[in-house]
């Protein structure tokens, strides 16, 4: 299978102002590329302490888009951008991966996708695929409770899993026991914080920083207690 | 002419009527016994039969028991196969999530002699 994909550049620090389309692959239709900037990191939308992000989120009814974000080369201005490597994905081919998009995401990584590339064509070739996939988050189930994240979405839409060790891997063994149809609605960020412009169903933060708590105060996203450190009050699942 | 011959005393009748009832009594003692004879041997069948079944049912009893003990025996096996598989499989997933890890690492680590190439140009 053939995935198209598109570099976008983010400038700005504190918001998608200066973000924009550098490069992309022939196919993508006009208004795909009009959101990719919309839903792509500016830099102080990195979460402290994260070299790289990840998110995933279907952008129609059709199409959805997983991408990462990382730092670019100094630029002749000095400045270092932050870029994000993000690849189309139709329904069809996402079920080729089970409808987990960490399982598409880590392939596309391990095959040497979605890294920075200094010197990137203006025309990105498609990237091939196979169109066959491996579930191996089948083996071992997640440390996070996926019936308490479900009923928790569905009383507060947005929530922020706190404290969980390799979020990665513990998301996409979660994602595993969710039902399929499910699995590929939620949109889910990691090493980002959560923004007006990319409002993610579920994204991941640490505990014990009292900004990152009046953070997600303030945009009504419900913590959940993952880690060891759980603190009794904010639970009410 | 005389017919003493044929004449018969009372005595002389008395001990024909004796000698015939006791012929009939012969006879009907040798009726009951063949009755007796038919209805032992017809029991005796019947108990033969019966025998029969009996060892037949348990027989088949048996059987079924072996049958049960071999069904049980098989599906012991098919898990014990099946938690080998699972097994196997596990660990077959675990070392592909691994073995893809790794690459990712790998694929991060250039990304990152990359950058600092590009910085320093």
């Amino acid at each position: 299978m053939n995935l198209p994909q598109a570099i976008v550049v983010a400038t700005g620090a504190t918001s998608s102002k200066r973000t924009r389309v550098v490069a992309n692959s022939p196919g993508i239709d006009e208004k795909v590329l009009a959101v990719l900037p919309r839903w792509s990191p500016f830099r102080s939308a990195m979460m402290a302490g994260h070299k790289t992000a990840v998110f995933y989120t279907p952008i129609n009814d059709r199409q959805s888009i997983v991408g990462r974000s990382y730092a670019g080369a100094y630029d002749k201005k000095g400045d270092r951008p932050l870029v994000s490597s993000i690849v189309v994905v139709q329904n069809a081919q996402l079920k080729t991966f089970h409808n987990n998009a960490v399982l598409l995401l880590n392939a596309l990584v391990s095959s040497g996708c979605l890294i920075l590339d200094t010197n990137p064509p203006k025309v990105l070739p498609a990237i091939e695929m196979p169109s066959a996939a491996v579930n191996y988050f089948t083996a071992g189930r997640s440390s996070i409770d996926a019936q308490r994240v479900l009923s928790a979405l569905e009383l507060h839409n947005r929530i922020a899993l706190m404290d969980v060790a390799k979020p990665l891997d513990s998301l996409g063994r979660l994602l595993n026991q969710i039902p399929l149809e499910t699995r590929s609605r939620l949109s889910f960020s990691i090493g980002r914080r959560i923004t007006d412009s990319a409002p993610f169903d579920i994204s991941f933060y640490p505990n014990g920083d009292e900004s990152f708590d009046q953070e997600l105060a303030q945009r009504e996203i419900f913590p959940v207690q993952c880690g060891v450190r759980k603190k009794l009050d904010r639970e009410m699942v | 002419m005389s017919n003493s011959n044929v004449a018969t005393s009372p005595a002389s009748d008395s001990v024909a009527k004796n000698g015939g009832a006791n012929r009939d009594q012969v006879l009907s003692d040798i009726r009951a016994g063949r009755r007796l004879e038919r209805i032992t041997s017809s029991v005796q069948n019947f108990l033969e039969t019966q025998v029969a079944k009996i060892d037949e049912a348990l027989e088949q009893c048996e059987a079924a028991v072996e049958n049960d003990r071999l069904v049980r025996d098989r599906l012991a096996a098919f898990e014990k196969e099946k938690r080998e598989w699972e097994t196997a499989r596990n660990a077959e997933l675990k070392r592909l999530s691994v073995a893809s890890d790794e690459l990712a690492k790998a694929w991060e680590k250039l990304e990152t002699d990359r950058r600092s190439l590009a910085d320093k140009k």
